[in-house]
């Protein structure tokens, strides 16, 4: 039995099937390498089984690391404070309700208070929040 | 046939590669990746590639916010009731990796931590307070937690008494307390009512009182004023009947106790129960006053004629 590039080719459709049924992105490098043999076949149909299953796998393992950063781009940036609760108070000005002793103290912010790290305030004074670092909010004075 | 073998091995090799190296994190988890065993990296959502047999995948952390129900208690409080009291929690793991490793059992943590602090808050109040002091408690509550989470990397957003249930005798006892409560301020108000009222009608009568005195007194005023006037008419009266004794002498009296006598004679005629009357032995004296009558009469008559003459008109008539 010889192996033609349409045999290669509809391993790819297979794997892309399996892609989309399954969760991760996995089989799409798979797809991907078997997609590059099927073209080797299709300009060299006389190339080894070796150098097919050869190809297959460095296609397969290469494509997963140089396709890595074009696929992170395509994911978009979305909502990055989605799930992020620290994250969406990033810029906002608030009143501290309690003074920052020797760099830290606590800002009632909705709901919850939040540890707040920064240079020593009196209560009242104006805060925006510059980074969040876990659950503690990093302030430094509001202009 | 070798190189075949190889070959085999190395596709294998390769898909093992790609399924261990490439993760896809779903929104709302961050997974935990693990060097050798040691924590190095946190994945955030989305596709990541990681070195495949040196990192491995440890936790794989909920980002989302987690509801807890913290189980019913009973709390005994500062004045000895004891309250059965359940409460539910909401928290948020803000950092995935402290979450997974500083704590081994964070739902677990999270609900001890919410049954003691329970406890002690309202430990430290009396029933009553307990009852109206849910917002109070909720807050201190969630202070305290939230700060003992935070070294998990969890944040404590809120935290809510879902049901206070005091034992049954004492809501029956509260139920009385409230009724009587009520039946007092009831009471009171009746009695206020009452006094009220008896005290308008008591100004109302001495009103009255005052008003029917004072009628009195105007009328004893006006009354003597009269009795006043009613001398003086009768003291000019006797003065005139003086005048006139002085100027006619007896035959005036006699006129007076004639017309006297007449009218008591005819007052016991018209009497009809006793037809039969005594007559004062002086009656004949009556008989003489009223001939005195006639003698007063004919002076009267000569006396004018005395006074017409002189001017010579037409002598006076009868």
């Amino acid at each position: 039995m010889t192996i033609v590039f349409w045999y290669w080719w509809a391993l790819a459709a297979v794997l892309l099937v399996s892609e989309m049924m399954l969760p991760g992105v996995v089989f799409l490098f798979l797809a991907i390498g078997a997609a590059a043999c099927g073209l080797l076949l299709l300009v060299a149909p006389a190339a080894a089984l070796e150098f097919q299953l050869f190809l297959f796998a460095i296609v397969a393992v290469a494509s997963a690391v140089l396709l890595r950063r074009s696929l992170r781009r395509l994911q978009g940036r979305g909502d990055e404070a989605l799930n992020e609760r620290g994250k969406a108070m990033i810029g906002r000005t608030f009143v501290l309700d309690q003074p920052i002793l020797n760099g830290r103290g606590r800002l009632t912010l909705g709901d919850g208070s939040w540890i707040v790290t920064g240079p020593d305030m009196a209560a009242g004074a104006r805060v925006r929040v510059a980074a969040v670092e876990g659950t503690e909010l990093k302030v430094e004075p509001a202009p | 046939m070798g190189a075949l073998i190889f070959v085999v091995a190395l596709v294998v090799v390769a898909v093992v590669l790609v399924f261990a190296g490439v993760k896809t994190v779903n929104q709302g988890f961050n997974w935990t990746i693990e060097r050798f065993g040691k924590y190095t990296r946190t994945l955030a959502p989305g596709l990541h590639l990681i070195v495949p047999f040196i990192d491995r995948v440890g936790r794989k952390m909920n980002m989302q916010e987690n509801v807890l129900d913290i189980p019913a208690q009973k709390v005994i409080t500062k004045d000895n009731a004891t309250v059965q009291v359940d409460a539910v929690a909401f928290y948020q793991v803000i950092d995935a990796a402290r979450a997974a490793y500083e704590v081994q059992n964070l739902h677990l943590a999270i609900t001890n931590l919410a049954l003691t602090n329970i406890r002690s808050v309202m430990g430290n109040m009396a029933l009553d307070e307990v009852l109206s002091k849910r917002n109070e408690i909720n807050n201190t509550l969630l202070a305290v937690i939230d700060q003992a989470t935070n070294p998990w990397g969890v944040k404590v957003l809120r935290i809510e008494l879902k049901d206070i249930a005091p034992p049954e005798d004492i809501v029956v006892a509260m139920g009385r307390q409230m009724k009587a409560e009520r039946e007092k301020r009831a009471t009171i108000l009746e009695a206020e009512g009452v006094r009220e009222s008896s005290i308008q009608r008591a100004q109302g009568e001495k009103q009255s009182a005052i008003l029917i005195a004072e009628g009195k007194r105007e009328a004893a005023f006006r009354e003597a004023e009269a009795r006043e006037r009613q001398a003086e008419a009768e003291a000019r009266a006797t003065a005139v009947v003086a005048q006139a004794i002085a100027g006619n002498g007896t035959q005036a009296i006699n006129y007076f106790l004639g017309t006297k006598y007449v009218e008591a004679l005819a007052k016991m005629g018209a009497s009809n129960n006793a037809k039969m009357f005594f007559l004062p032995v002086e009656a004949a004296g009556v008989m003489a006053s009223i001939a005195g009558i006639g003698e007063l009469a004919k002076e009267a008559q000569a006396r004018a004629a005395e006074a017409a003459r002189p001017r010579g008109s037409v002598p006076p008539s009868g």
